[in-house]
């Protein structure tokens, strides 16, 4: 932390550190003197012309070191309110790290710390707290989703509607002390008038904001798809089908695990961790149980659970573990053997779903069934389920019919008897999209801070409103305000009691 | 050579009060004052109080100060403002007769035998301890020096065009500050104030106007006065408004203004604006109020607050005669503005003295300050510490936190001001627990710390201790769930009691008016206890869970702030070289004074709060 404080030039390379490319850039922030980088380059630093790019060579003891392009951005006006220099180097990795090491050494610059130009910009009010946390959303994104966020946090709606949120506070608070300190100049109704309008004013905006933090976000962040069941029950064989079509870009790091196995699944534009986990069975081995509470936990974690089920092996003891767990999709395999058992049976022995679809997997891929068992949320274990002992086989489904509106009631029909059905795959990830794209609909926040510091808001404007209610006394409300403020500040920055005068003094006129 | 312990040049309200508690350590006391002119005189509008005023002329009073008792001795009319917005909020005013007010003033100092007066214009003081204060005739030595010379130094008075020297009107100005003292920095910028014409009385039409009577429910300033005792009579204000050929007629003369052409350079304060500011600064509001306030029983002249002014004397009145009732206005005296002096007020310790100065004090508006309660306020902080130093005792230092003044003084010594200071309730973080009610509360332990027994401070022991023995029968009081007492509740409103409640737990209901309950219960009981104990102790029990509400909160928020730094080892750090000069400046001595510091930079805070703070 003690470095963070310390206001010596850094030096890093922004473009990552992990492989070759063409081009690495390497930023150096915070000098005063740009003229002191003069040895490094062929290129006369005293012609440089903010924002342009110039061609260099790169000096190490007067010898060629790589040939580069500069660009100087003058502080205020750069990102982090310092001077910044942009080195665009050749991006092979023994280089970078050569260059950085050259520019260390000469102890002009040291290297950045993780997250310290955005520090400077913080620092600098080039950027706010909230924005440098759009900024983390921003570069550390798994879904397309994150990534509109950390921009709309960055720069965009997001920021201004707290910005808008806080000035609708500091309209409210002065609203208030211009009752108490100021309403001989003003007039007591004109007083209450305002007061009134600012307080619905900012419940309107901080309703808005609100149902944002409704749905859990930890389902978002980096959204997991978990495929749970007993050992054998053919859940890696769904993991693999599921990766088949070469949509894995990255492996998780080898070695960190040794019961489980992820791999991520690219949908429309959004990053899913798939998740295949160790065999749920009872056990007295102490290591295989670890790994079971695991899957239990990475279970109850994951946005969108598949419980994979063999028929013939269920036995209710192997799903005690999973609690109240609540499944998004259920699906049963073993086809072959369907006649052998009975599927209303095999539910009382199963967990609840919040799906309502069932696939029964088939050991060929382009030939299952689905089965609609209607909303299922009340499902008790020992209700029999009569849809499904009456269906049978059914046909594949046709790719061109709607599988969202599968009919809610009433005995399974057979859906199309034409064309081939929609690969299994393809069925899955619908499923995982439409769920994800719901979730995602009422635009739900991701910063862990903003929702509990809105959530707290909200909370406070509903003891306020009821004070308010309850009591004429202003000087009440106005404590009970202050407590409501901090809070609102916490969104954006700080407040003071000169800030709320300066908003008086400004947009009301004073005079007794 | 006469001379003195503490010498006070200033006979305003800073510097009276400042005598006066000086007189009462027994300690030799000189105001000098300017000849023209009589003490505690008000020159600007005829009232004493106001919101978070009222508060401030209460604490005065329960430290033994003047303000209060002289203000009840000529008050002709009294309001509670803020009546309908609950107890913390309300503040008393009233409106004085301008010329009783300086007279009995005269006669306070007059009859307290260790106070010299002398009536003459002050040119050079000696730069330390003992000081030699010349004057016109004659030279005066002191060991302490309280300087509280208003708006008088170098000082410059505009009406229109019309540009002269003097501290008010009709009256001489003292040099400037450099001149009276080689070592003291003033502001860079100098402060303007303004005053409206004073209007004949008998020339406005006041069945125009909208009548304020005087309100005989509020309370005297003066704790041992009787509550409610009315020494002069009664006098109503009027409300009157300005509309469009008013705000016109000041538009169309932009260029005759001293504000607004560039010939008054002072900087005034954005409560208090002159007609000009309100005419150019809201060009869309025409009506603005006007208060019509007598100067006094038998003063001919009355102040129209709101409307003050530096234009021209044709164009005052040519403004005047179109507000409705004033269409036959005639002048007395026309307005002005005045520029004049400050001192920097964050080289002041928080005991007013200039801190490379030792002896020397600083109170009232030539702090940069507006209004005569603040001044006062000053006057009796610095007017104590001087007598204090001077008999080598411990100084008083008043917590922000249960008191306006102390939020006053904290606020002006850590910055330098831009701008005239007033108090507002919005000023203090504190504002449930700093009430009127509850002064004596606040201010006794304050005042015992000064160690002079007298009648005052009989009275606040006294009143404490009945205060406490109130305060633990109502704490220990329960009232049972009886039918008796559940038909009782609902005769006279007091809500449902559907289990036993202790009696606090009544009185702190929120529909209730926790005066009139508390005093009900005490005469169904046969208690006995005075008024004031009663109304102060009703209105503390219902505050009391709002006020630790408050308080945890605050703790929360403030918790870094009261942790002590020491501003030498800050400026040795790593920090720019523009916070360190502040930070050298002020000499914050708590991380809250610290960020009360303007431009201090966050990276400068986190770093105070990472490395020196630990």
């Amino acid at each position: 932390m003690i470095h963070l404080y310390d206001n010596k030039p850094i030096i890093a390379c922004s473009t990552g550190t992990q492989s070759n490319s063409a081009i690495g850039l390497i930023r150096i922030s915070g000098f005063r003197n740009l003229l002191d980088f003069q040895k490094f380059f062929s290129f006369d630093l005293q012609k440089i012309k903010p924002r342009f790019n110039h061609f260099s060579k790169l000096f190490c003891d007067e010898k060629v070191i790589d040939e580069i392009v500069l660009c100087f951005y003058e502080g205020p006006k750069s990102f982090n309110g310092e001077n910044i220099l942009e080195l665009g180097v050749h991006g092979n990795q023994l280089n970078i790290q050569r260059i950085l090491k050259l520019f260390i050494e000469s102890d002009l610059v040291r290297h950045a710390n993780e997250g310290e130009f955005s520090y400077r910009a913080l620092r600098n009010k080039k950027l706010s707290l909230s924005q440098v946390e759009g900024l983390d959303l921003l570069l550390n994104a798994n879904s397309s989703y994150m990534l509109d966020q950390g921009l709309d946090v960055l720069q965009g709606d997001l920021y201004k509607q707290y910005l808008d949120l806080h000035s609708s506070f500091l309209k409210l608070k002065s609203s208030v002390e211009l009752s108490i300190d100021f309403a001989e100049d003003i007039g007591e109704e004109q007083c209450e008038a305002l007061l009134n309008s600012a307080q619905v004013e900012f419940s309107t905006k901080l309703n808005t904001l609100h149902k944002r933090i409704k749905s859990d976000k930890s389902d978002l962040a980096c959204p997991a798809v978990s495929l749970i069941g007993q050992t054998n029950a053919g859940k890696s064989s769904l993991f693999n089908l599921l990766l088949s079509n070469e949509r894995s870009i990255v492996s998780e790091q080898a070695g960190t695990t040794r019961d489980y196995v992820s791999e991520y699944l690219n949908l429309g534009g959004n990053n899913f961790r798939l998740i295949d986990t160790a065999g749920l069975r009872e056990t007295n081995d102490k290591i295989e149980k670890i790994g079971i509470d695991r899957t239990i936990e990475i279970a109850s974690k994951a946005f969108f659970k598949v419980l994979v089920v063999n028929p013939l092996q269920t036995r209710k003891e192997d799903y005690t573990f999973l609690g109240d767990e609540e499944f998004d999709l259920l699906i049963v395999t073993h086809r072959d053997l369907k006649g052998e058992f009975k599927l209303d049976e095999l539910m009382t022995l199963l967990p609840t779903f919040s799906s309502s679809i069932f696939v029964d997997l088939t050991s060929t891929i382009d030939n299952f069934e689905i089965l609609d068992l209607g909303p299922i949320e009340p499902l008790s274990k020992s209700g029999p389920i009569e849809p499904l002992s009456k269906s049978g086989p059914i046909e594949p489904l046709s790719k061109s019919g709607p599988i969202e509106p599968l009919s809610k009631s009433g005995p399974i029909e057979p859906l199309s008897e034409s064309g081939p059905i929609e690969p299994l795959d393809q069925f899955i990830e619908n499923l995982i999209l439409k769920k994800f794209n719901s979730l995602t609909q009422d635009k739900p926040l991701l910063v862990d801070r903003h929702r509990q510091v809105i959530s707290s808001i909200y909370l406070d404007l509903v003891k306020f409103q009821q004070v308010m209610r309850d009591t004429g006394d202003i000087a009440i409300i106005s404590s009970e305000m202050n407590i409501l403020g901090a809070k609102v500040a916490e969104l954006v920055g700080v407040i003071s009691p000169d800030e709320i005068l300066n908003n008086i003094f400004s947009n009301f006129c004073i005079g007794k | 050579m006469t001379k003195f312990d503490v010498a006070i040049v200033g006979g305003g309200h800073a510097g009276v009060e400042a005598a006066w508690l000086a007189a009462q350590f027994n300690l030799k006391v000189v105001i000098v004052s300017m000849p023209e002119v009589g003490l505690a005189s008000a020159p600007c509008n005829p009232a004493i109080g106001g919101v978070g005023k009222g508060q401030v002329v209460r604490e005065i009073d329960a430290l033994g100060g003047l303000m209060g008792k002289i203000a009840d001795s000529c008050a002709i009319q009294y309001r509670i403002l803020n009546e309908s917005k609950g107890y913390a909020v309300q503040s008393t005013r009233v409106q004085v007769d301008k010329d009783l007010y300086t007279e009995n003033a005269e006669a306070f100092i007059a009859e307290t035998e260790n106070i010299t007066v002398i009536k003459e214009k002050v040119l050079k003081i000696s730069s330390s301890s003992p000081f030699i204060i010349e004057t016109t005739n004659r030279k005066i030595v002191s060991t302490k020096v309280i300087i509280t010379t208003g708006t008088f130094l170098n000082a410059k008075l505009h009406t229109g065009e019309e540009m002269k020297e003097g501290g008010r009107v009709e009256c001489q100005n003292s040099p400037g500050m450099s001149d009276l003292f080689a070592n003291v920095e003033t502001l860079g910028t100098r402060f303007k104030t303004g005053t409206p014409a004073r209007l004949d009385k008998d020339t406005l039409n006041y069945d125009k106007f909208i009548e304020q009577k005087s309100d005989i429910r509020t309370k005297n300033f003066h704790s041992l006065n009787s509550p409610h005792k009315r020494f002069v009579e009664q006098r109503s204000c009027f409300l009157a408004h300005t509309n469009e050929r008013t705000l016109g007629i000041i538009r169309e003369n932009k260029e005759r203004s001293p504000i607004y052409n560039g010939q008054i350079k002072g900087v005034g304060p954005r409560y208090c604006p002159s007609i000009e500011d309100k005419a150019f600064r809201y060009p869309d509001r025409n009506s603005h109020h006007v208060f019509v306030e007598p100067e006094g029983l038998k003063a001919q002249t009355i102040y129209p607050n709101g409307i003050s002014t530096s234009l021209p004397k044709e164009i005052q009145l040519e403004f005047l005669r179109t507000i409705e009732g004033f269409e036959k206005c005639e002048i007395i005296t026309y307005g002005y503005a005045v520029e004049y002096d400050v001192v920097d007020t964050s080289k002041l310790t928080d005991c007013l003295e200039y801190e490379s100065i030792p002896g020397l004090y600083f109170a009232g508006q030539v702090n940069g300050t507006s209004g005569y309660e603040e001044a006062a306020g000053q006057g009796i902080i610095a007017g104590i510490n001087a007598s204090l130093s001077y008999l080598g005792r411990e100084p008083l230092v008043l917590d922000r936190n249960d008191s306006y003044i102390g939020v006053m003084v904290e606020d002006l010594i850590s910055n330098k001001r831009d701008e005239p200071y007033r108090l507002f309730t919005a000023r203090s973080e504190n504002r449930l627990y700093v009430r009127e009610d509850n002064t004596v509360n606040r201010m006794t332990k304050y005042r015992a710390h000064l160690g002079l027994d007298t009648e005052i401070d009989s009275y606040q022991e006294s009143f404490l201790k009945e205060y406490d023995l109130l305060l633990s029968l109502v704490k220990q009081t329960k009232i049972y769930a009886t039918e008796e007492n559940k038909s009782y509740f609902k005769e006279v409103g007091y809500g449902e009691l559907s289990k036993n409640i202790s009696f606090d737990e009544l009185v702190s209901r929120s529909q209730i008016n926790p005066v009139e309950l508390l005093e009900r219960e005490l005469a169904k009981r046969g208690a006995k206890f005075s008024s004031d104990v009663i109304y102060s102790c009703a209105i503390s029990i219902k505050y009391e869970g709002y006020i630790n509400r408050a308080s945890i909160e605050n703790d929360r928020i403030y918790r870094l702030g009261k942790k002590k730094v020491n501003w030498s080892s800050i400026i040795k750090g790593n920090i720019s070289n523009e916070c360190k000069q502040r930070i050298e400046d002020i000499k914050p001595s708590t991380f809250s004074q610290l960020q009360r510091i303007d431009g201090i930079r966050p990276a400068t805070l986190a770093y105070v709060a990472g490395n020196i703070i630990q």
